[in-house]
């Protein structure tokens, strides 16, 4: 009697056990992810107000629109170009009356780190009536071209070019995005890619000749000893090297620093400062973006 | 008598093993449509010893390339991950529940377009035609980590 009881109980332990064990099974994580801020305008010709043509033509509304439900659908939210615009408007910066700087503006205002350029163009024939729509992703700071896809609606006899070009839009946008996302895997794993400019001030009284401690070795050396140690992989590619100047035309930044936080730009500037001050020299810097400017005084 | 019956039943074991290596992953999987955005059809070929295997395997065929292959004239021509070896390692226990029938909940349509017969190789396939919810199977590999979400 005492064995079965035991044995059951066993049975009803071990049974437990395993439900308890299941349960506690980690789930995986899916891997971080750090979202850009991406803004989808409209294209316009060089003096033409991107707000006008956007206001002017219903068919390039509907491709926008398209394009951003396409992000909205992978769980992406995108900065809204017209209530960006309309904060522009509101700037002195319109006083300029420069057009073609208009879409910098924008672009700078808004913060955006990727820019989607959308077109919508309508194509009459006699054998039916098509819309194409093409639509470009940049890089806002390097200028860089992430996707380019450019889609075609059927033919039909018809001028309803809204629902041609919810066609169009709709045979593009799903590949539009994927071939961003397989970039933003190769910016991931190579790293996030940035320019260094070192210069030095009028005042200034050493330059990159200027030897450093007591190794003999020249300032523009030691700096590319730290460049090889704190970018991405030692990846980066220096376009020259005067007495005074250095131009690193790209460089590559890991995401995340060793704590798994952001690692940015500016967080590279301020430990290329340091290292500057260490080796005695004062220095300002200014990043735009992703491009790195320090002046050493 | 006995010993004879053992060894009956263990060369049927192996026989139906071998069977089951029909498993083949075909490149048998070609655009027909994609008939609602996030959906896609393509036919797929598909062998086994049996119509449900081969039937099996067509579907499964069409999960493989469409996750690792891409399908070319779709919008889905680039694979749903990048790095294939290092994937199927690194989730190889997703993948095996997946393609081993976990594909199901995605599965919109699976019909038959041909008779289960013997192909000009002698080896029995059919065509299925196979519409899939892309949309649902990403989410699922985002979900499980498998994929990354979009962005950076």
């Amino acid at each position: 009697m005492f064995n079965k009881t035991t044995l059951m109980l066993l049975m009803v332990l071990g049974i437990l056990h395993q439900s308890m064990a299941q349960e506690a099974k980690p789930v995986t994580e899916a891997p971080r992810t750090v979202q850009p801020s991406i803004m989808v305008i409209p294209f316009a010709k060089e003096n033409q107000d991107m707000r006008r043509v956007l206001e002017n033509d219903i068919n390039l509304r509907v491709a926008v629109t398209k394009i951003k439900e396409g992000f909205d659908k992978r769980g992406f939210s995108t900065v809204d170009f017209v209530a960006k615009s309309k904060l522009v408007n509101n700037d002195k910066a319109m006083e300029m009356n420069n057009l073609s700087s208009l879409k910098q503006q924008i672009i700078e205002l808004s913060g955006a780190d990727i820019y989607v350029e959308t077109e919508a163009k309508v194509n009459r024939t006699d054998g039916g009536n098509s819309i194409t729509v093409i639509v470009t992703a940049y890089d806002a700071f390097s200028g860089l071209s992430l996707a380019n896809k450019v889609g075609n609606s059927p033919k039909f006899y018809t001028d309803n070019f809204e629902k041609l070009t919810e066609k169009a839009a709709e045979g593009i946008v799903e590949d539009f995005l994927n071939t961003m996302q397989s970039k933003f895997d190769e910016i991931v794993k190579n790293g996030r890619i940035a320019a260094l400019n070192i210069t030095f001030s009028e005042n200034a009284t050493s330059d990159m000749d200027t030897e450093v401690g007591d190794s003999g070795k020249m300032f523009s050396e030691l700096l590319e000893k730290w460049l090889e140690e704190n970018t991405f992989k030692g990846y980066f590619h220096l376009q020259g090297v005067t007495a005074t100047k250095m131009i690193v035309d790209e460089l590559r930044l890991p995401f995340f620093d060793a704590n798994g936080n952001n690692y940015r730009p500016t967080k590279f500037a301020a430990e290329l400062r340091n290292f500057l001050k260490k080796n005695g020299f004062e220095s300002t810097r200014d990043v735009q973006g992703s491009k790195i400017f320090i002046t050493i005084n | 008598m006995k010993y004879q019956h053992l060894v009956l039943y263990l060369i049927s074991l192996l026989f139906l093993n071998a069977c089951n290596s029909a498993k083949t992953i075909s490149g048998e999987v070609n655009f027909i449509a994609a008939p609602e955005p996030g959906t896609i059809m393509v036919s797929a070929g598909g062998y086994g010893p049996t119509k449900p295997q081969a039937i099996q395997n067509a579907e499964t065929n069409v999960f493989n390339t469409l996750i690792f292959k891409g399908i070319p004239g779709s919008q889905q021509q680039l694979p749903m991950v990048s790095d294939e070896q290092n994937s199927r390692k690194k989730h190889a226990a997703y993948f095996e529940a997946l393609l081993s029938g976990g594909y199901k909940p995605f599965l919109m349509l699976s019909e038959s377009q041909s008779d289960y017969a013997a192909g000009r190789k002698g080896r029995k396939n059919i065509s299925q035609r196979v519409k899939i919810n892309v949309d649902a199977l990403r989410r699922d590999m985002e979900q499980n980590g498998v994929t990354r979400k979009f962005g950076l």
